[in-house]
Order: C-alpha cells, then sequence, then structure tokens
C-alpha cells in the first residue's frame, strides 16, 4: 500500500549536512565557549585580582609558531 | 513550496534553545556594584574568547602548512598587539579598582582595545577561506 506524499518529509541533502555540520560545530565548540562567556558574565563584581589574572591568562595564549621548535 | 521546512523548523528550534540556554547561564544572579568594572569584565573576557577562536584557527592552518611563513609573522604582529592592547585594559582596569586610575584613562585604553580587536578580525575574514571561518561573538 503506497503511503500518500508528504512534502515535508523530502529533505535538502544540502541543507541536512549544513545543519549536521551546524550542530557537529555547536556539539564540538558550544559547550566551552558557552561555560567561558557564562563564567565571566555571572562575576558580577570583578576585583583587581580578576583582571590581573586576565593578563597572565592572555600572555600564555600569545600566538605561537608550530612549525618553530620549542 | 519548500520540502524540507519541518526539518528547517526542528533545526531552528534547537539552535534559539541553545541560544536562549546561552543567555540565560549569562545572566548575573544579583546587580552589579560596579557597572563600570562589569562591563569591561565581560567584553574583555568575551574578545578573548574570540580572540582564542581566531588563534587556534590560525595556528591550525599553520600547522597544516596551510600559512606561509610571511603570513605567519603578519598574523603574529596583529594577534600580539591584539594580546598587548588586550593586557592593557586589564592592567588599567586593575589599577582603576584599586582608587589608581580614573574611569576616563580606562576609556581610552578601551577604545585602542577596540581597535585592535576589529583588526583581528576583519585579518580574520579576509585570510581564512569562508568555508573555514568560525562565528565569532
Amino acid at each position: 500500500m503506497n503511503r500518500p506524499y508528504k512534502e515535508d518529509e523530502e529533505m535538502d541533502p544540502t541543507a541536512i549536512f549544513a545543519s549536521l555540520l551546524l550542530i557537529g560545530r555547536i556539539a564540538q565548540e558550544g559547550p566551552q565557549i558557552i561555560n567561558d562567556v557564562s563564567a565571566a558574565w555571572q562575576k558580577v563584581d570583578p576585583t583587581a585580582k580578576d583582571f590581573e589574572a586576565l593578563i597572565t591568562v592572555m600572555e600564555a595564549s600569545r600566538p605561537k609558531d608550530p612549525l618553530k621548535k620549542q | 513550496m519548500k520540502r524540507n521546512c519541518g526539518f528547517k523548523s526542528m533545526i531552528a528550534i534547537a539552535i534559539i534553545g541553545i541560544l536562549a540556554f546561552a543567555w540565560g547561564c549569562g545572566l548575573p544572579q544579583k546587580a552589579p556594584e560596579d557597572p563600570f568594572a562589569y562591563s569591561a569584565y565581560r567584553s574583555l573576557s568575551t574578545s578573548a574568547t574570540t580572540y582564542k577562536m581566531i588563534n587556534g584557527t590560525f595556528t591550525e592552518m599553520r600547522a597544516t602548512g596551510l600559512i606561509s611563513d610571511a603570513g605567519w609573522a603578519e598574523y603574529e604582529k596583529i594577534g600580539n598587539k591584539f594580546v598587548d592592547e588586550h593586557q592593557a585594559l586589564s592592567k588599567a582596569m586593575a589599577e582603576y579598582k584599586r582608587g589608581e586610575k580614573p574611569q576616563s584613562a580606562v576609556e581610552l585604553v578601551q577604545k585602542a582595545l577596540q581597535k585592535a580587536l576589529a583588526e583581528l578580525t576583519e585579518y580574520y575574514q579576509k585570510k581564512i577561506p569562508k568555508e573555514q571561518q568560525k562565528p565569532l561573538f
């Protein structure tokens, strides 16, 4: 017996691929980004030490050439 | 009529849900005592996250040989400039919190960081192929 045709059941392969890619990216990177940003946003009264801690964090994050031997 | 509107709606609802969750997580639990410091801390943290994403992309591409020595030197200069400005604002804010610097002096440093961030994101959008670009804050 043939089922009645429903337009919504047909999916565009490009849209599926793009959506899966987006979901994959959010799953891979989203939680860390959300954690970092929400942790910062919840710090309502940052102290001088909190600002100084950012200096240390950024110093460790300077561009480092991965092809240059340490 | 589009054929995959049901599927698209599900994706849209999922994305809206994730964004709403992120927004909810970001809400402060109480009103800040010093809104200027709160706002500066938020923008410093958000711009640091943006920088880390950009730096990660450039480092990954350099490691796979997609960025030449000259290209890396150019990026390194822009990246280091951003880090310098970020650290300058963090230092200025620490001094402001200790009462050693007025808000007006910090605002000048803030503008320099905004300029460095704009330069960094512009460079990223120009140099990284669109399909490899990640959404920026």
